[in-house]
């Protein structure tokens, strides 16, 4: 037998208060446990910065479910980090709109400048670059999103700022939504 | 500037604000509604011509009126705010600049149909977005637009945010419900309709944003103003997300019926940088390409479209100039959706993956005629053949892609590179 | 109710509300399934039952697994629409398959190579490197999975999940990333665990103990019975030769629905090792192998037996038939017992408890306990560690008395051994080397349930017939035919010439079978009438 399946990750892990306090508060909203799966993987990585299988686990026996189903389930969907991501997550967007406006350009200057890479993380931990599907910013293109920040209407000048405001940790502002 | 009902707010001020959007007029609709009966109200929203907004473009009042009337179950409402279709990007100014009007949608609705529960399926990107929806949703509560005995009709109705967590799919009716019940998005052999079997294996309505926004309109100026805007069988006025290679990109309202060049000419200033327009497509990547002579003389209407080979779809139009590659917006399209098919049904999984290495190969210049038959013969084997249409969505568009600008993928054979190579080019604005 | 339906424009009955594609594989349309399986309906997901639906308004493709039958319904098979969706499901299945199907144990009997003989048959259009994911993934005790062979056809999971109640493996990721796997380090443990091997269309998932044994082209398929416990799943036995490969469950929906146990099919070992192969007689003290005929004429002699009603002596008897014996086995033993002038019979349970659960498993893991309860044989009990004692039961023998025992092959422990011991003369007839044959002064070989003709009756009281599956190629005469032998020489009567007789004789004479033909037992069983069902079947689809 040549493989194996991956080894079990993760430390032993618990809802902290403020977490079991939301936690409880979602499971009021639904009818079903299962239902629930979905919002406590959102807890769970806003507590943990990302999923290990201990926690996988735990949100399982939480919600009365096999530990696979919620293995699977993280598996199919693309937010929910299986790796410590970045302190700072850019998702940039590589779909029509977005290429359509050279998001390319954008993408060889992440690289060239500041020496981020698709799906990869720098030494410092500082960033980690993952190239996505439509963020749905398509009219402001070409669109990447930072941690929970829409950065939009990206130029070279503009990433080069965003990239000097997280490593000096100020907090990111979306630019007011226009009307069009 | 043509006609504006669900962007009416757009431009105004803190219009998420439940103050201001009661000054602008907000939630009036409420006290004509809870005087109908509910099926006045479904009977009136059909009368009105509303289509859904989210791409099938399905009568609305028709989906409602699917509901069984009696039924010892609870029904549901799902908002379908999973706006995942490239190029589409309307529903996030509705949920950031104008909650409200979709709130009262979903009261109006919730109310038609007999729905006490709604839940709120927002896509996990939208963080603002979904902060604004909340925010909204706490000011209705506070003010009894929401909760029990809402303005005293009687009606109770809950309305709870669900964040979606990056999924395509789940902007598909009943991979929105799979997922919401805690499952892969995995959209669901039908029948069943939701209609019937939905959510927690309850009858629900499905409902996209921009949908549920039209209804103050319609239940405060009567179906018989919704139903004169727009043509005969599409009536009303849409959001249409305009983006690719335009001056002004942006959501413009539009009422149906009108040129389709001239619209978007109009509205964002035609293809950046005065160069010329090489093709339009008009419905969300999921729709088959026009070129430049059909987005001139074609209107912006379901039956139009449909008669030129495409559709309007989520309303996303997206235009490529003329230095624009079309067998890279072929590459890039055929990702996405190998990159989003759920991976259930074999034509799909296996197909989307097959036809997005071809282009991928086509456009670097490495591919040869084989690959553009091949692409062109494994189209039709991905047509009505699968649980949903995401197969279609790229066997539909690949094939027009193909059939309309041939040439564009002969020259990327025969020059063994492609002739646009956008890629060396600069980033713009 | 019955509804008229119009298949490829000719008009059929069927029953309304049935799932379409049953109905169609039963006027023998042949529709092709992967992800369908009529114990586990339908999911709808591998899009290869598709088949025409004729209406005003046109016709159009669907599948017709989640379809049911109503009336009026028009639907084409055979239509090139419909050839070229089936041509096309293959095709993509293929596209990105490995080309293990030389190193494959599903080879053979492989859904997706015999689709593509009947729907494809056309060259890849694959250039590119065909998709990688993880091969040979020991995934627990049982199994071991491929990841690139699966075609995600997503029945393993709704069978465990489903029926077996034990969620172990998903398909998790999604698109052509998509993978079958169980939780990161966690094994599938599930009892029921190898039916997921049976269920799979492809070799994604293969059975650790007939992982590359042989070809199954080799296989030959005998219909039988599992006789691992009380529950008796109707099996098929693969046999090559004299060698049992595998057992798998075979459809009984009066008893096991499409399933059978891990335990009970893996329960074949036996068959292939450790045989007795040549009778033995013991005299002064050692031990000798003989012919048949010898060891027969030395069971005469222990018996008493002088040939004629005159000639017979009255030497004490102990008979003792195991309850994994036979029906018929039993009634041969009763028949000598009731010649023989100072003979008694027990039937005895001696087999330890196994696992019980309300799907399948029984923890009385004698096939035909119930056959000896309804011959009126008394039960004594051997089993380790149970209250009952089999010895008190039978009471005290004398230094006379001879032991004639049948049938004890496995489960063989202190209990049953010491009992043994409390004769001086033992006469058995065993299958298998064990702690009791070294003892027994005639050693007589039998059958096992792989080489038997015989009815075994379950704990509900339904009646399944074991086939002989082996080659018998040591000629061995089956243990019934001997006992009858020597109930013959008693009576001077001539014996049954076979089973056929022996089974009208015993449907005649033994009150409980009176209502059954014992001769028209046929594949599914016979569930005697009178008994009252202990059990209902789960059926958890």
């Amino acid at each position: 037998m040549s493989e194996q399946v991956e080894e079990r990750t993760g430390e032993p892990f618990a809802f902290n208060e403020e977490t079991e306090r939301k936690f409880q508060e979602t499971l009021g909203k639904y009818p079903t446990k299962m239902a629930v799966l979905l919002p406590a993987l959102w807890l769970a990585q806003e507590q943990n910065g990302y999923l290990t299988d201990a926690i996988l686990e735990y949100v399982a026996e939480r919600l009365e479910l096999s530990p696979v189903h919620v293995y699977a389930v993280v598996e199919f969907y693309t937010m929910y980090h299986r790796t410590p991501p970045g302190r700072y997550h850019i998702q940039l967007c590589r779909t029509l709109s977005c290429t359509l406006c050279r998001m390319e350009g954008i993408e060889r200057h992440l690289a060239a400048k500041h020496g981020l890479h698709p799906g990869e993380k720098t030494d410092d931990g500082m960033f980690s670059l993952e190239l996505v599907e439509c963020l749905g910013s398509c009219g402001t293109a070409p669109v990447m999103r930072v941690n929970d920040v829409y950065c939009e209407n990206l130029t070279l000048e503009k990433v080069d700022k965003i990239i000097e405001s997280c490593k000096a940790g100020t907090q990111l502002e979306e630019d007011p939504m226009q009307p069009h | 500037m043509s006609k504006q009902i669900i962007s009416t707010n757009f431009d105004k001020a803190d219009a998420h604000k439940l103050e201001v959007y009661e000054k602008l007029g907000g939630y009036r609709s409420l006290e004509k509604v809870f005087k109908m009966k509910p099926e006045e109200i479904i009977d009136h929203v059909k009368k009105s011509g509303l289509r859904g907004r989210g791409g099938a473009g399905f009568s609305a009042g028709m989906k409602w009126g699917f509901v069984p009337k009696s039924i010892d179950k609870p029904k549901y409402l799902c908002v379908n705010a999973d706006e995942g279709e490239p190029g589409t990007f309307k529903d996030r100014k509705i949920l950031q600049l104008d909650p409200h009007s979709m709130i009262e949608g979903i009261i109006t609705c919730s109310y038609a149909v007999g729905i006490h529960t709604t839940y709120i399926y927002i896509r996990g990107e939208y963080t603002k977005p979904r902060i604004r929806t909340q925010a909204a949703i706490d000011e209705a509560y506070a003010k009894g637009y929401l909760g029990r005995n809402i303005l005293g009709s009687g009606f109770d109705l809950d309305v709870i945010v669900h964040r979606g967590a990056g999924a395509y799919i789940c902007g598909e009716e009943t991979g929105l419900i799979e997922s919401l019940e805690g499952k892969k998005g995995e959209p669901r052999a039908k029948p069943p309709y939701p209609a019937v079997i939905g959510v927690f294996g309850c009858p629900t309505v499905v409902n996209n944003v921009e949908t549920l926004s039209a209804l103050p309109f319609i239940m405060n100026e009567g179906w018989e103003a919704y139903a004169r805007l727009g043509t005969e069988k599409s009536t009303g006025t849409m959001l249409f997300s305009i983006s690719g290679s335009v001056e002004r990109p942006g959501v413009y309202e539009g009422e149906f019926g009108v040129n389709l060049w001239d619209f978007i000419e109009r509205s964002t200033g035609g293809v950046r940088g005065g160069r010329k327009l090489k093709a339009v497509i008009p419905g969300g990547s999921s729709a088959a390409i026009l070129t430049a002579e059909e987005a001139g003389s074609t209107n912006l209407d379901y039956e139009s479209l449909a008669a030129a080979g495409s559709m309007v779809g989520s309303g996303a139009i997206m235009v490529l100039g003329e230095d624009d590659c079309v067998v890279k917006a072929l590459r890039v399209i055929a990702r996405f959706y190998a990159h989003e098919s759920c991976g259930q049904c074999p034509q799909c999984r296996e197909g989307t993956y097959f036809i997005s290495e071809l282009a991928e190969r086509l456009e670097s210049g490495h591919g040869d005629q084989s690959d553009i038959e091949k692409i062109l013969d494994t189209c039709p084997m991905m047509m009505g053949v699968t649980v949903c249409v995401l197969a279609d969505s790229i066997a539909i568009p690949a094939r027009s892609y193909i059939e309309k600008f041939r040439h564009e993928f002969d020259e990327h054979v025969k020059q063994k590179r492609c002739p646009y190579d956008s890629a060396r080019a600069p980033a713009v604005a | 109710m019955s509804v008229t339906i119009t298949v490829n424009g000719k008009e059929y009955q069927a029953e309304a509300g049935r799932w379409l594609i049953d109905v169609l594989n039963e006027i023998g349309m042949d529709i092709p399934y992967f992800c369908y399986h009529p114990g586990l309906g339908p999911d709808g997901n591998c899009r290869m039952c598709q088949v025409e639906y004729v209406s005003e308004r046109g016709s159009r493709l669907a599948i017709s697994c989640n379809a049911q039958v109503t009336e009026g319904l028009n639907v084409v098979t055979d239509s090139q629409v419909v050839k070229a969706a089936r041509a096309g499901v293959e095709e993509f299945l293929l596209l990105n398959h490995p080309l293990d199907c030389p190193i494959c144990d599903k080879s053979g009997e492989c859904t997706l190579q015999d689709y593509y003989m009947a729907h494809d048959m056309k060259t890849s259009r694959q250039d590119f490197p065909r998709f990688k994911k993880k091969k040979a993934i020991d995934i627990g005790p049982t199994m071991v999975l491929d990841q690139e062979r699966c075609v995600l056809c997503d029945r393993c999971v709704r069978f465990l999940r489903d029926w077996a109640g034990s969620e172990e493996l998903y398909i998790a990721g999604r698109g052509h990333d998509a993978f079958l796997t169980p939780f990161p380090g966690k094994e599938v443990t599930s009892p029921y665990s190898l039916n997921t091997v049976d269920l799979c269309p492809v070799g994604a998932l293969t059975s650790k103990d007939f992982r590359f044994s042989i070809p199954t082209w080799f296989l030959k398929r005998t219909p039988s019975v599992c006789t691992s416990c009380s529950r008796g799943c109707a099996i098929a036995v693969d046999a090559k030769d004299q060698t049992v490969h595998r057992l798998r469950p075979r459809h009984n929906p009066d008893v096991n629905g499409y399933w059978m146990c891990d335990a009970g099919r893996l329960n074949y070992k036996f068959v292939n090792t450790g045989r007795i192969r040549c009778a033995v007689v013991e005299r002064g003290g050692e031990r000798y192998e003989c012919s048949l005929e010898n060891a027969v004429n030395e069971l005469r002699a222990l018996l008493g037996i002088g040939g004629g009603p005159q000639g017979q002596e009255r030497v004490p008897v102990v008979m003792l038939a195991s309850a994994t014996c036979t029906l018929e086995e039993m009634y041969a033993i009763k028949r000598l017992t009731a010649v023989l002038p100072e003979a008694s019979l027990y039937a005895a349970r001696h087999v330890p408890d196994g696992e019980q659960d309300n799907l399948l498993r029984r923890s009385d893991r004698h096939p035909n306990r119930k056959g000896a309860e309804l011959l009126d044989i008394p039960l004594v009990d051997f089993r380790e560690g149970s209250g009952e004692k089999g010895a008190e039961a039978i009471g005290q023998v004398s230094g006379e008395t001879v032991l004639l025992a049948v049938g004890f092959d496995y489960g063989i422990g202190g209990k049953l051994e010491e009992f043994f011991g409390n004769f001086n003369k033992v006469a058995l007839v065993a299958s298998c080397e064990s702690s009791l044959t070294a003892g027994a002064s005639v050693l007589v070989p039998g059958l096992t349930f792989a080489e038997k003709d015989g009815l075994v009756v379950n704990f509900q009281g339904h009646i399944q017939k074991l086939a002989p599956a082996l080659d018998n190629l040591w000629d061995r005469t089956p243990p019934w035919q001997i006992i009858m032998g020597l109930v013959a020489s008693v009576t001077g009567e001539n014996g049954f010439d076979d089973l056929t007789d022996l089974r009208a004789a015993l449907g005649e004479q033994e009150a409980a079978f009176s209502a059954v033909d014992l001769n028209a037992v046929g594949p599914f069983g016979v569930r005697l009438q009178e008994q009252v069902v202990q059990a209902p079947l789960p059926s958890r689809d």
